[in-house]
């Protein structure tokens, strides 16, 4: 050890320093590299004849490595216009894992959290003879809209005043509705989906007796892919 | 007596580094399986990508706006992580929307600015040199673009909810989703409630409420705190539509409070 002090070995003492840095660092990114989830489970279990031509699953596709017994759910959104695939791939040590699609229908009730009572300005315009608000031009002569299009006037003072500004608490419930379920022998739900749709994905995974196989986690990949097809927008309905 | 003090060195920091990994993967486990745990039964939130929403956009024939862009020359102002992050998702967004409109120049503009934020932010996965190169060589093909830039998107969001960067990943997915209401609330020329991009803009509440129940599954910073409220506060707004008569999808004066706490919360985060 005495090398290690003796000042007269300063140098060497520095190169051996730097070496045993170097060896750490390597060790240290060996043992903390890892692929992800994703990098491991994605696409691994799936066929490619299931996953369908031309479906893009990038977006909110999501993977899990999941035990036996586990149940896991998935909230997502269909938009319209899109024809739409999904799946469930996993590793065959699991079992037969099952999986439901549910359409989520979300009710919300606004409830009363506080009132504050804030100053505002109030704009007042100045009126054309017939007594319309005048709209303000631009230095070319046009039409001042604002952010969101909406015509400008001119204005000739403020009027200062007190508002009651009601802030509020959102409640939802949601209440589900099954649209797919993978033990009536179907793997892959497609649809056209004509509005949209917040959906929830349930993954179950069966029980084992296997001991080995219990405490063992693999991957389940939950595939949501689509198609733009948005030429005939079917609107909104409520 | 030179190895063997070259051993004792290493032997505290394997089983240190050993220690940090079990750690670290029952961490990732718990939160992978992320967390609006109802019954035991783990949840995890998804947004469909803002591609989905310009794709929607350009298909009704809305024209490209790139004024109302953030300029990429703004990413040196953003200092904290939590700027970097969210404009990241702006970025991100605006990157979208210029490969879905095929704007060669500003992709390659916009992935650059994504590069350096992405390097910041420690996050390469999705944004590394080689994408970049690929990017270079396809600046005249406009469906590689996309697959790059949709490809890149993907795989960030991937590798931030795998590694648990939750801390990262929220403010991404607002900075993403604030963007595309705001491009689409400027796509909108006048108002009118048959108009499809109004229609998708109401549709928006859906996508709103998977991002505030997934940030309320992640850890509460303040910076996170300060946004959920401001998007319960725009919630609010969106909520209000539900109460509307069956032939009345939105008024005016609601698209106008929705429009205007958008465009203050995108000021707020880009300036």
């Amino acid at each position: 050890m005495r090398w290690l002090y003796n000042p007269k070995n300063k140098r060497k003492y520095i190169v051996h320093f730097f070496r045993i840095l170097l060896i750490l660092i390597v060790i240290i990114s060996l043992l903390t590299k890892k692929n992800s989830y994703a990098q491991q489970c994605f696409n691994q279990f799936c066929k490619t004849e299931d996953l369908g031509k031309d479906f893009d699953y990038r977006g909110q596709s999501t993977f899990a490595k999941l035990f036996p017994k586990d149940t896991c759910r998935v909230q997502a959104i269909l938009y319209s216009g899109n024809e739409i695939r999904i799946m469930m791939c996993s590793d065959p040590t699991l079992g037969n894992v099952q999986f439901k699609v549910y359409k989520s229908i979300r009710e919300y009730k606004r409830i009363l959290d506080r009132i504050e009572k804030k100053e505002s300005q109030e704009p007042i315009y100045n009126l054309d003879k017939k007594g319309n608000p005048i709209p303000k031009l631009d230095d070319w002569g046009k039409t001042v809209r604002d952010n969101i299009g909406e015509i400008q006037f001119e204005i000739k003072s403020y009027k200062k005043s007190f508002i009651l500004d009601t802030i509020w608490k959102i409640e939802r419930n949601t209440k589900v509705e099954i649209l797919f379920d993978s033990r009536k022998g179907s793997k892959i739900f497609t649809s056209t989906i004509s509005k949209t749709e917040p959906i929830t994905i349930e993954v179950v995974v069966p029980q084992t007796s296997d001991l080995i196989l219990k405490k063992n986690n693999s991957c389940v990949g939950i595939m949501i892919g689509r198609i733009f097809k948005s030429t005939n927008y079917k609107g909104f309905s409520k | 007596m030179k190895k063997i003090f070259i051993i004792l060195i290493i032997i505290p920091f394997l089983f240190s580094c050993s220690n940090n990994n079990k750690e670290l993967s029952e961490e990732m486990d718990s939160l992978n399986m992320s967390s609006l745990d109802t019954n035991g039964v783990k949840t995890r939130v998804k947004l469909p990508s803002p591609v989905e929403f310009y794709l929607f956009i350009r298909e009704s024939k809305a024209q490209f706006n790139a004024q109302a862009l953030n300029t990429s020359s703004k990413a040196v102002n953003y200092i904290s992580s939590n700027q970097k992050a969210i404009n990241f998702g702006i970025y991100a967004s605006d990157l979208a929307y210029c490969t879905v409109y095929e704007q060669q120049q500003e992709t390659n503009d916009y992935f650059k600015t994504l590069k350096n934020l992405a390097s910041a932010l420690g996050v390469n996965d999705g944004y590394d040199k080689s994408i970049l190169t690929r990017i270079d060589k396809n600046l005249n093909n406009s469906d590689s673009l996309y697959q790059i830039t949709n490809d890149s998107y993907w795989k960030v969001c991937n590798y931030l909810e795998d590694n648990s960067k939750s801390n990262i990943l929220g403010p991404i997915l607002i900075g993403g989703w604030i963007e595309s209401l705001y491009l689409g609330i400027k796509a909108v020329e006048q108002f009118d409630q048959n108009n499809p991009i109004v229609q998708r803009i109401t549709e928006q509440r859906y996508l709103l409420d998977n991002l505030l129940d997934y940030l309320s599954t992640i850890k509460q910073t303040k910076d996170i705190e300060i946004y959920t409220s401001k998007l319960v506060n725009l919630q609010s707004s969106f909520v209000k539509l539900a109460s509307n008569p069956n032939n009345i999808l939105i008024t005016k004066e609601q698209y106008k409070e929705i429009g205007q706490k958008v465009i203050k919360i995108r000021t707020e985060i880009t300036q």
